[in-house]
């Protein structure tokens, strides 16, 4: 069996919910890239799980237990590997609660930004990768440096770009004492 | 075990009764336009970048007044088309967000990926004018030396001195240029299979995908940040191969132009890639589906973009510089299809 007629299989056998066949199964024993994509898929539908509001609280239970305990596996290992997604997840989970606790929800405002899902777990799954290593700040930025790379370094306006950078959190003054700082270093 | 569950069951409650989605205060809404900066600020950096460009590639009077006007031109024009992107950008924001037809949708995409495509050549075409007039030393310094103009820039944010370097033994005036802090290949990998596994859980929530359609999209999103990876390892090698010849004396003008020449091939052959995958990743899907795949990879980029931002600020001048310009230490790509069979 080849890979491509793995993916087909295995996307006829999870449109029908069927446990996966014999075949596949003997495949991946033996195929890391066709393992590394089921599990793949596993995690992805672990982490929707966990956004899901029909799971009853028995379920929500048998799956933060697990979590815990593979919380616990080492890094390294294919199990640590999940368990930081995971982490990511709870994390990000975690994240969200605090923003409904600090915030409050009322119908007017709801409480937090679910859209802002991609970008909190975007840094907090890579922190998470990364939190055992020398290297953690390193590895982060550069998933960060991965995740923003676009073709808009060929075209973008630097002065802008840095602008709008700089810019980030500060008012329309401390914009205007940023200038005047810039200009008393750089006269020109 | 009381508290993770029902810290999961609020969220869950929350996620099916808040279809409004409110924002944090720290994020900007998609569908709302991005804050514009105080004028005197961009003034300031604009009127820092030009002189620095003039002490960095040591200009005579005459040769500023020949490749000034051109340089301001090239500004110009990258602003006009970081605009027109940002409005593009917003158009299929809009249209992954509040819905249109599956031709507008389709039309937005491909609008998007086209100016990008064109910016970049009319941008090229600039650089090219500009480089014309100087020699291929100044060319290779113009090439490298935006890099550390903005560490000066966020040294100055941060109210430290603009000229201290990060590595501490820069000449005034020049940073230092970037450490090499290798990361394994296990490291990159694990980094890539994060990112992978987050932007396919955005998809499949975005979309409604189900397990099937989350299969099919792997190999896509795989090829996307193989196409980034590639990009930001070959624009880290270009750059750091023109700052070693621009700072060695010895380098004959046939080096530095070979150089130039290899990052332009480069630039260019990483540009195509990229299109590509993006292209690639939403090929033969609804026109509706493509806008909203597409403002989760650019919301994703442009979050991933700001909190970069934010922690090179927070951290310093840090050796390295926005994750689009690419000198972070990145591990080879070992595509997962490679070792397919």
């Amino acid at each position: 069996m080849t890979c491509d007629d793995f993916d087909r299989l295995m996307a006829d056998a999870l449109e029908q919910d069927a446990p996966l066949p014999k075949e596949l199964r003997a495949h991946v024993a033996g195929c890391a890239a066709c393992r590394a994509t089921l599990e793949a898929l596993e995690l992805i539908r672990e982490m929707e799980q966990a956004t899901t509001p029909e799971r009853d609280e028995q379920a929500w239970a048998g799956f933060t237990s697990t979590l815990d305990a593979r919380l616990r596996k080492p890094v390294a290992s294919t199990w640590g590997r999940r368990a930081l997604l995971l982490s990511a997840a709870a994390t990000l989970l975690v994240a969200l609660v605090i923003g409904l606790l600090h915030e409050g929800p009322t119908a007017a405002t709801p409480p937090v930004a679910l859209s802002d899902v991609p970008a909190a777990s975007v840094e907090r799954a890579l922190v998470d990768a990364g939190f055992e290593d020398e290297g953690a700040e390193d590895a982060t930025d550069a998933g960060l440096a991965l995740a923003s790379t676009s073709s808009a370094s060929a075209w973008e306006d630097p002065v802008d770009s840095l602008a709008r950078e700089l810019a980030e959190d500060l008012d329309e003054q401390d914009q205007r004492a940023l200038a005047a700082r810039i200009a008393e270093a750089f006269p020109g | 075990m009381k508290a993770p569950v029902l810290m999961i069951a609020l969220v869950a409650a929350l996620a099916a009764s808040s279809p409004a989605r409110a924002q944090s205060s720290r994020e900007r809404a998609p569908q709302q336009p991005e804050r514009e900066t105080a004028p005197e600020l961009h003034a300031a950096i604009r009127d820092a970048y030009l002189q620095e460009f003039r002490t960095q590639l040591a200009l005579t009077d005459e040769k500023q007044r020949d490749v000034e006007p051109l340089l301001v031109e090239m500004l110009a024009l990258q602003r006009d088309t970081t605009r027109h992107a940002r409005e593009l950008r917003q158009r299929v924001m809009n249209v992954a967000e509040a819905g249109g037809t599956d031709a507008d949708a389709t039309a937005a995409v491909e609008a998007l990926l086209e100016n990008e495509m064109d910016a970049a050549h009319r941008v090229q075409a600039s650089r090219e004018r500009i480089s014309s007039k100087l020699t291929p030393r100044q060319a290779a310094l113009a090439a490298t030396f935006e890099g550390p103009f903005r560490q000066r820039m966020r040294a100055l944010a941060a109210g430290r001195a603009p000229d201290a370097p990060p590595g501490g033994d820069a000449a005034p005036g020049r940073t230092a240029p970037p450490s090499r802090r290798g990361m394994s290949d296990e490291r990159a990998d694990e980094m890539r299979d994060t990112l992978r596994l987050v932007f396919a859980h955005e998809a499949r929530t975005s979309l409604g995908l189900d397990d099937a359609e989350t299969l099919a999209l792997l190999p896509r999103i795989d090829t996307l940040l193989a196409a980034r990876q590639n990009a930001l390892r070959a624009r880290r090698q270009s750059q750091d191969e023109l700052r070693r010849l621009a700072d060695d004396a010895s380098a004959t003008d046939t080096a530095l132009r070979s150089a130039l020449d290899a990052a332009r091939k480069s630039e260019a052959s990483s540009l195509d890639a990229l299109i590509a995958a993006r292209r690639g990743l939403v090929r033969g899907i609804s026109g509706l589906d493509a806008a909203k795949l597409t403002a989760v990879d650019l919301r994703m980029q442009q979050e991933a973009g700001h909190r970069l931002g934010d922690r090179m600020r927070q951290g310093g001048p840090r050796d390295g510089e926005r994750g689009d310009q690419g000198d972070r230490p990145m591990g080879p790509w070992r595509r997962q299809g490679s070792e397919r069979r």
